[in-house]
């Protein structure tokens, strides 16, 4: 198995242990779900590290995950914050 | 790019579009969430296929220029730059792709040789080995579907002409058309020339839109 196809299982695995896990813990909040995507994601990728041709197509994609993830995690803690 | 990757990837994407309509409609939050995760999936999917290619088919590439680069300046040195290979039957019954600029007599061996003539012969035996006898609709799945060199085939013949499009060739391969001897020119003879189980020249090759058009002589 190459290091690609063992990084893609373990982030999907991890993914879906994660969700699966808060949604039983009735998390009702949906950006939850999304912050522990990601964070599967970089756990699948530090544990594995995958190398990839094109790295300018990758740096796209952290580039999206991070953001998003900063943001999400921002509101929630403007919303502690600032209620 | 990695196929596989990116039609999962499609797919999931589909699919977790569908559960957060239908976590909008229904106002649930955790089947939103879900979705959203599972479309992070997707997109993340999508992204690694796009960013990387089979690791096999990097190697298979590299040695393949290095293979015909070599062979091209054999050819070179040999004066038979602009001969055009042809499949052949050697005298123990093996097969070759022979560059001779008039037909050899018989090939003993391969590498250099002479027999009446000088030639440069190349077997291929090896090549399409799973295949005894060949079939015109073997040649979808000897060629497209097992060694993937193309999606469809279509194979059209008019007065000893031959002609063989190999449609969506893969752009690994289509770099190494230009020169006389590559892996495409390889299968095809090997193929064309099992099949008609006689002697078979390239006449010439033409790459259009991502689709190859090799023409064939039997003879």
């Amino acid at each position: 198995m190459s290091e690609l196809d063992r990084f893609v299982r373990l982030y999907i695995v991890l993914t879906l242990v994660l969700n699966g896990w808060v949604l039983f813990l009735g998390e009702t909040r949906w950006d939850v779900y999304v912050v522990l995507n990601i964070l599967s994601f970089y756990i699948s990728y530090a544990m594995n590290r995958p190398s990839f041709e094109n790295r300018r197509v990758v740096g796209v994609l952290h580039g999206i995950l991070i953001t998003l993830f900063i943001v999400l995690v921002s509101y929630r803690v403007y919303e502690v914050l600032a209620p | 790019m990695i196929l596989r990757y990116m039609v999962a990837g499609l797919n999931i994407v589909v699919i977790a579009s569908i559960l957060i309509a239908y976590g909008v409609v229904t106002g649930s939050q955790p089947i939103i969430g879900m979705g959203a995760s599972t479309a992070v999936i997707g997109v993340v999917l999508i992204f690694t296929s796009a960013s990387t290619s089979e690791s096999l088919l990097l190697s298979l590439k590299e040695y393949s220029l290095a293979s015909t680069v070599a062979i091209t300046s054999i050819l070179q040195d040999a004066d038979m730059l602009g001969v055009r290979p042809c499949y052949m039957r050697g005298s123990g019954g093996e097969e070759y792709v022979v560059f001779s600029k008039s037909a050899p007599l018989a090939i003993q061996k391969p590498g250099v040789g002479y027999a009446d003539t000088p030639y440069i012969a190349f077997p291929i035996s090896s090549v399409l080995a799973d295949y005894d006898k060949l079939s015109t609709a073997d040649l979808r799945s000897a060629l497209c579907s097992n060694r993937g060199l193309c999606n469809n085939i279509a194979l059209s013949e008019e007065e000893g002409s031959v002609r063989v499009v190999l449609f969506n060739l893969p752009p690994e391969f289509a770099d190494l058309l230009k020169y006389p001897y590559n892996p495409i020119v390889g299968y095809v003879l090997a193929a064309v020339g099992r099949l008609k189980d006689r002697v078979v020249c390239l006449e010439r090759v033409s790459l259009a839109g991502g689709n190859a058009e090799v023409f064939l002589r039997v003879g």
